[in-house]
């Protein structure tokens, strides 16, 4: 599949760093005046996504594409990096709240990616994740809990 | 105490140095080093940037320095790619999902790498083939390593370098007040500072037994008494600075006065 002209643009101007429009109509080998038009307006279009800001009239620099994890990758990730880890650990390197860390936990534990390590009457679980080198990258949706929430915004 | 992160003047320039080495085009170089002493908070920073920001890490091994073989494997491994066991092949591979997910690479205790040179290309191909942000994470005699004739094609390319250094008073007074809910004045804060020796885990140790102390006792404000109290409980710990000189005797001495 072919790339669109912002994806043709995003490259470009991640190589280029710091650029004006003629720099990246030659890095684009933009010929013609309709073409040109077209770059125009994929640029305000990247501009007003704050993915390209502008330096002083007619030059730019390109931001990078700023996509912001969500909770429920960052506890992911926390997990993954963590290996053992209480849930105190995951609060503090994700920032989410106390019920939501405690969920997203009991999922993981029945979906048996996680599991408990401490014994009966120690105060903090302990938890493990259990194969740590194939762990996905991406983190474990809890499917049930999205049907949930759907029935009940429909 | 709560669960919370406090962002620190490390924590912050750190996050700095990562954030500017995504940002930076990938024509330039785009290595960076991040070093410092046990204590000061390197591996909280590493697990908190990794939660928080899309980027691959990695842990070096002392095994490395016997294969190269196990070192790519284990960096394929972070990409979560099936190594062959081949080595040109497992490159090819490791280049190639490292430009797929265009996403910075950390790698933690890399002073076990510096010491061999062929380690180092090795990172240093990476960054080159993939474009790649790679970030070098390691103790404080990296920077001497790196320093070496034979590593100048390395350390040429480190564009952001940020050194962890030990907590300040603001930072003892930021953290007594964002966990603790405690006012700390700036005396007491500074007493601390010198007692922990600037070192994270210490100030948790004495901030725990102080929180307790002020809860007991009432009050909002980790006063002098409360922190040498609380100092008190802490665990004898030398540090051996850069000199080479044991700083066992300094803490003593303070704790006594």
């Amino acid at each position: 599949m072919g790339k669109t002209l912002t994806q043709k643009i995003r490259q470009a101007a991640f190589d280029l760093g710091d650029f004006n429009s003629l720099d990246l109509a030659k890095a684009l080998n933009i010929n013609t005046e309709k073409e040109l038009r077209k770059m125009r307006v994929a640029v305000r279009e990247l501009k007003y996504r704050k993915e390209i800001i502008s330096l002083r009239r007619g030059f730019y620099r390109y931001q990078g594409k700023q996509k912001p994890l969500n909770k429920t990758a960052k506890m992911w990730r926390a997990i993954r990096i963590k290996e053992r880890f209480t849930r105190q650990d995951i609060k503090k390197l994700s920032g989410a709240s106390k019920n939501y860390v405690v969920a997203y936990l009991n999922f993981l534990v029945k979906a048996g990616f996680i599991c408990h390590i401490s014994g009966r009457g120690f105060k903090g679980k302990l938890y493990c994740l259990i194969e740590p080198e194939s762990a996905p990258l991406n983190h474990p949706v809890n499917r049930t809990k999205t049907k949930k929430e759907e029935n009940v915004k429909s | 105490m709560k669960d919370e992160t406090v962002i620190t003047r490390n924590l912050a320039q750190g996050a700095r140095v990562v954030d500017s080495l995504i940002k930076k085009p990938s024509r330039l170089s785009r290595m960076g080093l991040i070093y410092g002493l046990w204590g000061y908070g390197k591996t909280f920073f590493i697990q908190w940037i990794y939660s928080n920001v899309v980027c691959f890490y990695c842990c070096a091994k002392t095994v490395w320095a016997r294969s190269t073989v196990m070192m790519v494997e284990d960096f394929l491994s972070a990409f979560r790619v099936e190594p062959s066991g081949r080595l040109r092949q497992d490159f090819r591979e490791l280049i190639r999902a490292a430009k797929k997910n265009h996403a910075p690479l950390i790698l933690d205790e890399a002073d076990r790498i510096v010491r061999k040179t062929e380690l180092v290309e090795l990172v240093r191909d990476i960054h080159d083939f993939a474009q790649i942000p790679v970030i070098l994470v390691g103790q404080e005699n990296i920077i001497n390593l790196l320093h070496r004739r034979n590593m100048g094609s390395v350390f040429s390319r480190i564009t952001e370098i940020y050194e962890f250094q030990p907590l300040d008073i603001t930072d003892v007074q930021q953290v007594a007040k964002q966990l603790c809910e405690l006012e700390c004045h700036i005396e007491t804060a500074s007493f601390i500072r010198t007692v922990c020796l600037g070192d994270f885990r210490l100030l948790n140790t004495l901030l725990e037994k102080a929180e307790n102390l002020c809860h007991l006792n009432n009050k909002a404000e980790i006063t002098m008494a409360i922190a040498k109290e609380a100092a008190s409980t802490l665990p004898e710990r030398g540090r051996i600075d850069l000199t080479g000189k044991d700083q066992t005797e300094t803490s003593g001495k303070l704790k006594v006065a």
